[in-house]
């Protein structure tokens, strides 16, 4: 029978078939942070549970470490974050699991160094204690967010007990017209299906425009998954899945890989294969889309305006967006370019990459940052930024007046305390834009590198296709 | 995990569709250490006003919603970030049990995992179920998880879904990991197999 990507690397991980449809699942590769290695690791010690497969899982540090310079010590928010940080160093210590934390030249955001590691690998079972796991499945992998308890679970067991979900494919046809970004492309997929239009489904993205991205922008494209309510978004393996792979820290060597390399040449969905959910999306329809509201579906192309709730029939959708207005600090039918801004934030597991950088630093050279606007960037992780510092990138940021900081998660949910004030507003290439997200009252659109950079540049939201 | 068969409570409405974990719990708290003391941060940009008072029309700051046990949530509850500080907060409140139209998959899992049931009814039973809360007098329900049905006065008694193993899980309260583990043989017959099936996914350890 002719199988999807998802259920192939499901049926070559079920330990044990469950009732309901359920299965217990090896794990082949567990990411752990210090935002659940506290909690997850001291239930295991209390239980007097040991660590089943050290070598199959590694420790990072990035929800709670500041990103302000490092030289003088790390100048935690509180004593709580220093604690996550350190008890992640313990505890990965003890058990013999590789960590990478503060101090380390690795460090930095755990779906950014998961796969700078070649820790993930085409048709693994990844699994870490944050929604945005999805971001792996980039590579051909199955990957999902997992909670503390389940963290715990598979810490101890190395598997995870799962039902399996519908199928959703969605055919991305034809090219992105320049300028459009990936993005641009799943914030027009959100638009498209939803907040919970992929609730209880694994997505897998296909067709031309796809392929074409290269695996920094499927990262992009499968982060943001989860906002649609997917727990997983895949992209098959290919050519530039392998090159990227080959060589990297955990990355399969010598005879191995070449085993490897051409299992995953043949790791896709068979071509009748049936899907319980298709999405078709016009690549040429892609434009530069940017948030107005309050969840990442709530988006509209920088050319439009803010919608007016009162031209809507139906009272539940009436009342969201007035909602979402009453907080945005917005009026109904105000073009969006005329939204300005007081922050800029560029960085995150969706958009801390090197290539995100280029793009940003592209548009800021030889400009300034708006009088009034202040902006970071925040790369991913050590890496990005040894590699953006060798091509003189931060140079271009510092010199417009972008405050060029040490990786970590930061601003996109401001747990480590680097946050907003209430009624700031926000340019940010994050994924999440709900309520209080950048702290207390904050206001966040979403968009790309590129568009975030013109809008640091300009002080409001602009099309940075206009911007001369 | 203490086991959960038939819960009788106060059930707060709360219509809000889309409510992501960040609104349930917002991150300024996620360092918090103790689990079982995250009630104060429940909804709390919610239920507090920016200057730290009490907001006085948020439902749970109501009589007789204040002691709720029950909560009946807009469709799409608990979508976003995993975060199971959102789970630990509700317990932690007195929340012992859910209904909505749907729930994020993620936050479900997570509400399994700490004895809170989460019952889905149709479109039309819940906006019955609202209708019905939002009267103080009218706002008792029993969620009766062995039979599957709701019990209230003004809907009558209906019925919810949930699969047989999430209703399985909270009726016995199991430890997942001692259940698990007693699977140990098949996790390392898998381990070997695998090993022969796919070694490049093998790290480092020696498989026997």
């Amino acid at each position: 029978m002719a199988k999807t990507l998802y259920e192939k690397i499901w049926d070559a991980h079920v330990v044990k078939p469950l009732s309901d449809d359920r299965a217990m699942l090896f794990v082949d590769r567990h990411l752990v942070h210090e935002g659940v290695a506290t909690y997850a690791f001291s239930g295991l010690r209390a239980h007097g549970r040991k660590v089943h497969r050290p070598d199959l899982t590694i420790g990072v540090a990035d929800h709670v470490v500041p990103t302000t310079p490092r030289i003088n010590g790390v100048a935690y928010e509180d004593e709580d974050a220093r604690k996550m940080v350190e008890d992640i160093e313990a505890y990965c210590r003890e058990a013999g699991i590789d960590v990478y934390s503060v101090g380390n030249r690795r460090q930095g955001i755990v779906h950014v160094i998961g796969p700078e590691l070649g820790f993930v690998l085409p048709g693994a079972l990844l699994v870490c204690g944050d929604s945005h796991t999805s971001t792996h499945g980039a590579f051909g992998a199955l990957a999902f967010g997992i909670g503390i308890s389940e963290v715990e679970h598979v810490l101890a067991t190395q598997t995870i007990v799962q039902r399996k979900s519908r199928s959703m494919r969605v055919n991305v046809k034809g090219e992105l017209p320049p300028g459009a970004t990936a993005k641009d492309l799943i914030l027009s997929i959100l638009h498209t299906i939803g907040v919970s239009g992929g609730t209880g489904h694994v997505i897998e993205y296909q067709g031309e425009a796809v392929r074409a991205l290269t695996m920094e922008q499927r990262m992009t494209l499968c982060n943001m998954s989860i906002e649609g309510g997917a727990r997983a978004g895949m992209v098959a393996p290919d050519e530039k899945t392998i090159a990227y792979l080959e060589g990297r820290k955990y990355a399969p060597k010598g005879e191995m890989w070449d085993r490897a390399v051409e299992h995953w040449r043949s790791l896709k969905s068979d071509p009748d294969a049936i899907f319980d959910r298709d999405v078709e999306i016009a690549g040429s329809d892609v434009m530069p889309f940017v948030t107005w509201g309050t969840n990442p579906g709530q988006s509209a192309p920088i050319g439009g305006r803010v919608p007016d709730p009162s031209s809507l029939d139906d009272e539940g959708e009436r009342a969201s967006i007035q909602s979402a207005l009453d907080y945005m600090g917005l009026q109904p039918g105000q073009a969006l370019a005329d939204i300005r801004i007081d922050h800029v934030f560029i960085g995150s597991c969706t958009n801390g990459r090197i290539e995100d950088l280029r793009a940003a630093a592209a548009v800021v050279r030889g400009r300034k940052v708006a009088e009034g606007t202040s902006a970071w960037i925040v790369p991913g992780s050590g890496a990005v930024k040894e590699q953006a510092e060798q091509e003189g990138l931060d140079r271009i940021f510092i010199e417009a007046g972008f405050d060029w900081r040490e990786p970590g998660c930061s601003m996109c949910l401001a747990m480590n305390g680097e946050r907003l004030n209430p009624g700031e507003r926000c340019a940010s290439t994050s994924n999440r834009n709900f309520e209080g997200r950048q702290g207390r009252g904050a206001r966040t659109h979403l968009m790309s590198p590129a568009m975030a950079a013109a809008a640091a540049v300009a002080g409001h939201l602009t099309d940075v296709r206009e911007l001369t | 995990m203490e086991p959960i068969s038939m819960h009788s409570g106060i059930a707060a409405p709360f219509p809000m569709s889309d409510v992501n974990t960040d609104l349930i719990y917002p991150q300024q708290f996620l360092r918090k250490p103790d689990r079982g003391a995250m009630a104060p941060f429940l909804f709390h940009g919610l239920r507090y006003r920016s200057d730290g008072t009490l907001n006085p029309d948020f439902i749970l700051n109501k009589e007789p919603y204040d002691e709720a046990t029950i909560l009946i949530a807009g469709r799409n509850f608990g979508s976003g970030s995993s975060r199971e500080h959102a789970p630990w907060a509700l317990k932690s409140f007195g929340i012992r049990c859910l209904i909505s139209s749907m729930f994020a998959d993620i936050f479900k899992a997570n509400c399994i995992n700490n004895g809170i049931v989460p019952a889905t009814v149709s479109e039309g039973l819940l906006t019955a179920c609202l209708h019905a809360a939002a009267n103080p007098q009218e706002s008792r329900f029993t969620v009766d998880l062995e039979r599957r049905e709701l019990r209230n006065r003004l809907v009558g008694t209906v019925p919810f879904e949930i699969s047989d193993s999430d209703r399985d899980r909270l009726l016995k309260g199991n430890d997942f990991i001692d259940d698990t583990l007693a699977q140990l043989p098949a996790i390392e017959n898998h381990e070997k197999v695998s090993a022969e099936a796919a070694p490049w996914l093998n790290l480092g350890a020696s498989v026997e």
